[in-house]
């Protein structure tokens, strides 16, 4: 009798708690929103001065920044299309290694409704804001909120198709999206330096066989800082960016740049 | 004639008169149950006389008539106190009944033990679990309302309180402290403790500062019978279940098993699940009424998830139960910082106990892991959710200007996703490489221990105490993969400096491989002591003797980029030879006073963790690795009147040459880098005054009070020197030595973070006669101070690591600012016990409650600066705004929690 007493007592050891396996997590943390603005509708809110949206306005966007090469730093830019983008956009994050959650290729929405909106050397920037003299500029958008506001779609990343253009082709609607330059190389004088200066966002200069020139902006932070310029002319994708009347070009990682042929002056 | 038979009779009469004999006899019984109890202590107060109580209950003792108080006693039971006049040739006084002490039994069963002692390499464990076998008064209240607070007796660390299992030393090799959980959740079986406080006498070890425990788990020596307990609580656990079934006394074989579980999803912190098991089973075989063989086994498995300290602004936003290691995953909670402990022990003893020879003998194997889960991160942000820079104070105290917006977007981000978002992590690692994942620092043991005690009784006075015990420990020390979180492999070299871990493996591991770092270290130590004891009529006096010998030595697994010369294979080796003595006087005055006076001069071998510099990366020790130099004095009071009982203490102990080892990363007056900082040759003194007293205002209630005046602090400048790694080419790092002396550190005279300083309590306890009580104790604490940083405290905090020259706003007045330690707030905690118990058919039912901090106070336990801001303009820059980037962090006290038991014995 004591026997049994003490059996049932063990067998009645309850209290369940949780084991260390999880399996993983079910729903992926994507949603599918449906956009209601376009990019230009959005732009269109811009008076004067830096202003927080107030309305719901959602947008939706493909990713074509990536900063696993460390050459872009706590910002995402994106296009309205993965091929053929009628606009570009990009949104100042506090976030570093973003491409592990916003890769490049990604469709992401983004939930516009307390997001600011400024406008900094003639192009367009969300995020949150940063004061500067008394006045409100563009700032980074601390990381806590960063997930309610930029969301994956459920869909697979694709590969956005760069539009093919040329340096005299440029135009201010292409800021912020994915182009390609077919014929360019490293300016002579150029040849032999390093991508970028330690530490330092540096300038290098892409000339087309007609002589017209675009700066590549390099950042001295990047993984690929201390390769030396590529010497050949090719073809060169990038993010198309631009201060005022001035383009740039920014490379995501060296894949972007093939300048393996001839140069225009016939030197390899 | 007659006159002379008349007178020498008269006179015969005054001799008879004043020295005339009686015999005093009674019969000891047992309230409840009215059973008679044998092995019941009478003392006669006055005379020191003493006797025990036969089988049925019955004892005998011959005194000259008078008055004299005799003080009842056996274990488990009230002690009685009782005044009698004896007149007549023999007086007979019956039956006297002793109660069951179900305060004491039920206390036993309260926790101690908090979520500060999970954090690694953290000096927060008090010493109250070793102190609820005492039944001091003082000792009492430091164990069940000072503990929660993490008040500590005398300033001691747990390392100094030596506790032993049937005579087996149970401290670990590693910090020099018990494991409680090693046998946590066997209260049952543990129950039988004999402690004894500061630097007594013990019969079969050196013992140590703090005082020593030994648990006696014979099972002949408690009850035999069933018993069921139940508990909830909303502590640490919330539900507790407990069975022990202890053999019917038989003279040759006796056994015992116990079984409990404990669990919670959530303790009083949120996301800490605990999950433990325990089983124990002892069999004694008694070869003859003095020989005993014992055989006990130990397995108490406890996994908990634990918390973590926080700064002021993450308190004020999240309150005092935040915990930001865990997150919700497919609806239930995750917490990654796990920490599982399971060491199952085995020991075999022989025990001898004659009249005059008593040996103690005993061998026990321990073996078993030791892990603590870690969600590590790889070239991806930091998933902490309170991370510095996810917080508003991140944006105020920005370089370029407060930014008072983003920080309220940050603010109001945090509240809205205050815990780790864990799918998020898994969709950073959908690339195959790691981004995120969890893995353990593991720790696994063996351990041999070896020991022998014997007592003679030399002369009637003079006995003579010694013994040797023989440790040997194998330590296994790694990290491994727990969960990739989707990720295919992980790649293990550091991502600081870009430099691998294990140049002979593959960077790519998986699932349950070893990673990051892999070492033993073995270690072993001969203690032996000697001790003589003189006992006299109304004095006694020890002087004890201990030898030891130290060694350890550590033995590398993998090469690491960073050390290529000196992280695979051995280490030197280290050997430590330390002497130590002891000594005590104990004279009663008559049995009312007594006065205690103890001395010691100690020598103890470094704890593992503070004799090498940076295990996990090289061989290095602490350069002038020392042992360290403890002297000691105390002096005992004793007061026993008949309502009124107490004891009064002071004492002064001096460390010398103590050594500490920290890891942290520094953006210092000459350098940035993650470093090992050495502190040698520090000093510390603690000196108090322990006051307890006990009111019997009537038999039913008694009105106590306690106070403890302490002063803990460090007495000199200690020297500091800070190791890192030279792979790592930063502009601003340190230098290519990897080796800084950065002279002393302006510290002597600045309070040690071992609790709350100075503590009172004022208590009533009511005893009713219908077996129910309750007691309540009002307790206020102050001076409790957190843990400094020392780095601060040296000349290269003066330095502006972008000149090399001072701070020009570095004056002494300015420095002062920032660096006076400053108290953490003093505090008052109500709490409430109470109990009932029915006796019914044979069956004995008990019911105990417990409430802590009734008025849900909110305090801090203790503390920690942080070291990141190593120079005077970055620590006075981020102290600009009020909300510092690197503030403090604490620990918080539980706020009003409750403990409810109910046990069956049968």
């Amino acid at each position: 009798m004591k026997w049994l007493s003490i059996v049932l007592c063990f067998s009645l050891m309850f209290g369940c708690v949780k084991d260390r396996n999880f399996e993983a997590p079910e729903s992926d943390s994507c949603v599918d929103l449906v956009a209601n603005t376009t990019y230009l509708e959005v732009k269109n809110l811009f008076q004067e001065s830096t202003i927080q949206i107030q309305d719901d306005l959602i947008i939706e966007g493909f990713v074509n920044s990536s900063d696993e090469m460390g050459n872009f730093f706590s910002v995402l830019h994106f296009q309205d299309r993965a091929e053929n983008p009628t606009e570009g956009f990009q949104i100042e994050i506090d976030l570093r290694d973003s491409h592990l959650f916003y890769p490049s290729g990604s469709k992401i929405f983004i939930k516009l409704k307390g997001l600011y909106l400024g406008k900094s050397k003639d192009v367009f920037k969300l995020g949150a804001t940063f004061p500067s003299f008394g006045n409100l500029f563009i700032g980074r958008l601390p990381k806590t909120v960063i997930a309610d506001h930029i969301i994956v779609a459920c869909d697979n990343p694709v590969s956005i198709m760069p539009q093919k253009t040329t340096i005299t082709a440029l135009e201010k609607r292409l800021t912020n999206t994915l182009i390609s330059l077919e014929d360019v190389e490293i300016i002579e004088k150029e040849l032999g330096l390093l991508f970028a200066e330690v530490r330092e966002e540096t300038e290098r200069t892409l000339v087309d066989c007609d002589g017209n020139e675009i700066v590549l902006l390099n950042s001295g932070f990047s993984d690929f800082q201390v390769t030396p310029l590529p010497s050949g002319n090719g073809t060169i994708t990038g993010v198309l960016l631009r201060e005022r009347e001035n383009f740039q070009l920014v490379i995501r990682d060296l894949q972007d740049i093939l300048l393996l042929e001839t140069r225009c002056s016939g030197i390899d | 004639m007659p006159y002379l038979t008349a007178i020498s009779l008269f006179l015969f009469a005054l001799r008879l008169g004043f020295t005339q004999e009686t015999t005093i006899k009674g019969r000891i019984v047992s309230d409840r149950e009215k059973k008679p109890l044998v092995g019941v202590k009478i003392l006669v107060e006055e005379t020191l006389k003493h006797t025990n109580s036969t089988i049925d209950g019955r004892f005998t003792m011959n005194l000259v008539q008078g008055t004299y108080i005799l003080n009842i006693s056996l274990e488990g039971y009230v002690t009685k106190r009782l005044q009698v006049t004896l007149k007549n040739k023999v007086q007979e006084i019956g039956a006297l009944f002793l109660e069951r002490d179900i305060v004491r039994n039920q206390s036993n069963n309260l926790i101690a033990i908090s979520d500060a002692e999970l954090l690694e390499d953290e000096a927060s464990i008090n010493n109250s679990s070793l102190l609820q076998a005492s039944r001091d008064l003082f000792l009492n209240r430091a164990a069940f309302d000072f503990g929660q607070a993490f008040f500590r007796v005398r300033g001691y660390d747990a390392q100094y309180g030596k506790i032993l299992i049937n005579g087996l030393p149970m401290n670990k090799f590693h910090d020099g402290r018990p494991q409680w959980n090693n046998w946590g959740g066997l209260n049952d079986v543990m129950r039988n403790q004999k402690f004894s406080l500061g630097l007594q006498a013990t019969a079969i070890n050196f013992g140590d500062l703090l005082g020593t425990s030994n648990i006696d788990t014979r099972p002949s020596k408690s009850r035999s019978g069933t018993r069921i307990s139940s508990s909830m609580s909303n502590r640490t656990y919330a539900g507790r279940f407990m069975v022990t079934y202890t053999s019917p006394r038989k003279k040759n074989m006796n056994y015992v098993v116990s079984s409990s579980r404990r669990w919670a999803s959530q303790g009083y912190n949120d996301g800490t699940l605990y999950d433990a098991f325990s089983v124990f089973g002892a069999i004694e075989y008694q070869m003859s009424s003095r020989s005993t063989v014992l055989l006990s086994a130990i397995l108490a498995s406890n996994r908990r998830g634990r918390s973590s300290a926080l700064t002021e602004e993450v308190f004020e936003l999240l309150g005092r139960r935040f915990n930001p290691n865990w997150g919700m995953q497919n609806g239930k909670i995750r917490n990654s910082k796990e920490r599982k402990i399971q060491e199952p022990i085995v020991m075999l003893n022989y025990l001898f106990e004659g009249k005059k020879f008593q040996l103690n003998t005993g061998i026990a194997y321990q073996f078993g892991k030791h892990a603590r889960g870690r969600l590590g991160y790889y070239n991806a942000p930091n998933p902490d959710p309170i991370y510095y820079r996810y917080l508003p104070s991140f944006y105020i105290n920005s370089s370029i200007g407060a930014n008072f917006r983003n920080a309220e977007i940050a603010r109001e981000g945090l509240l809205q996703n205050q815990q780790i978002d864990w799918s998020q992590l898994y969709t950073a690692n959908s690339n195959g490489r790691a981004a995120y994942m969890v893995y353990d620092d593991v720790i696994k043991d063996e351990q041999l221990t070896l020991n022998g005690s014997a007592n003679v009784q030399i002369t009637d006075f003079l006995k003579l105490d010694f013994g040797v015990v023989y440790q040997k420990l194998n330590s296994k020390n790694f990290a491994q993969i727990n969960d990739l979180l989707g990720a295919d492999f992980h790649e293990d070299i550091d991502t600081f400096s870009n430099t691998k871990n294990d140049i002979s493996g593959n960077i790519n591991r998986e699932t349950n491989d070893i990673f990051n770092y892999y070492y033993d270290i073995t270690a072993s130590q001969l203690q032996t002591f000697a001790q003589f004891r003189i006992k006299q009529k109304k004095w006694n006096a020890f002087i004890s003797g201990s030898l030891s010998n130290t060694g350890y030595q550590r033995n590398g697994h993998f090469q690491n980029e960073r050390y290529l010369n000196n992280s695979l294979g051995p280490s030197e080796s280290l050997n430590f030879k330390d002497v130590s003595a002891k000594m005590g006087l104990d004279y009663s005055f008559n049995s009312r006073h007594n006065l205690q006076l103890h001395g010691a001069l100690m020598r103890k071998p470094p704890t593992l963790q503070n004799a090498f510099v940076n295990p996990r990366e090289n061989n290095q020790v602490v350069p002038q690795v020392e042992s360290e130099r403890v002297e000691a004095v105390a002096v005992n009071y004793n007061l026993r009147l008949p309502k009124l009982t107490g004891r009064i203490t002071g004492y002064h102990t001096q460390f010398k040459g103590v050594t500490d080892v920290n890891f942290f990363f520094v953006d210092s007056g000459i350098g940035s880098d993650f470093v090992q900082e050495v502190l040698t040759d520090i000093k510390k003194t603690h000196s108090g005054i322990e006051l307890g007293l006990a009111y019997q205002i009537s038999s039913a209630v008694q009105l106590n009070g306690v106070a403890a005046l302490g002063k803990f602090v460090y007495s000199n400048n200690p020297s500091v020197a800070i190791n890192f790694d030279t792979s790592t080419v930063t502009e601003n790092g340190i230098s290519d030595t990897g080796n800084v002396d950065l002279g002393r550190a302006s510290i002597k005279g600045y309070k040690l973070a071992q609790g709350p300083q100075q503590a009172f309590a004022l208590g009533i306890n009511y005893r009713d006669p219908k077996y129910w009580w309750v007691g309540t104790t009002a307790n206020y604490m102050t001076s409790n101070y957190g843990n400094i940083s020392t780095i601060t405290r040296t000349e290269s905090f003066y330095i502006d690591p972008e000149t090399n020259a001072p701070f020009p706003d570095a004056t002494d007045e300015n420095v002062s600012k920032l660096l006076t330690q400053k108290p953490l707030d003093s505090f008052y905690l109500l709490n409430l016990v109470g109990g009932k118990s029915w006796l019914k058919n044979g069956k004995y039912i008990s019911v105990f409650a417990s409430i802590n901090n009734v008025f849900d106070a909110v305090f801090r336990t203790g503390g920690y600066e942080q070291s990141r801001n190593g120079n005077f303009g970055q620590l006075q820059q981020d102290n600009l705004s009020g909300t510092p980037s690197f503030a403090p962090k604490y620990w918080y006290g539980y706020g009003r929690t409750y403990f409810l038991n109910v046990a069956f014995s049968f």
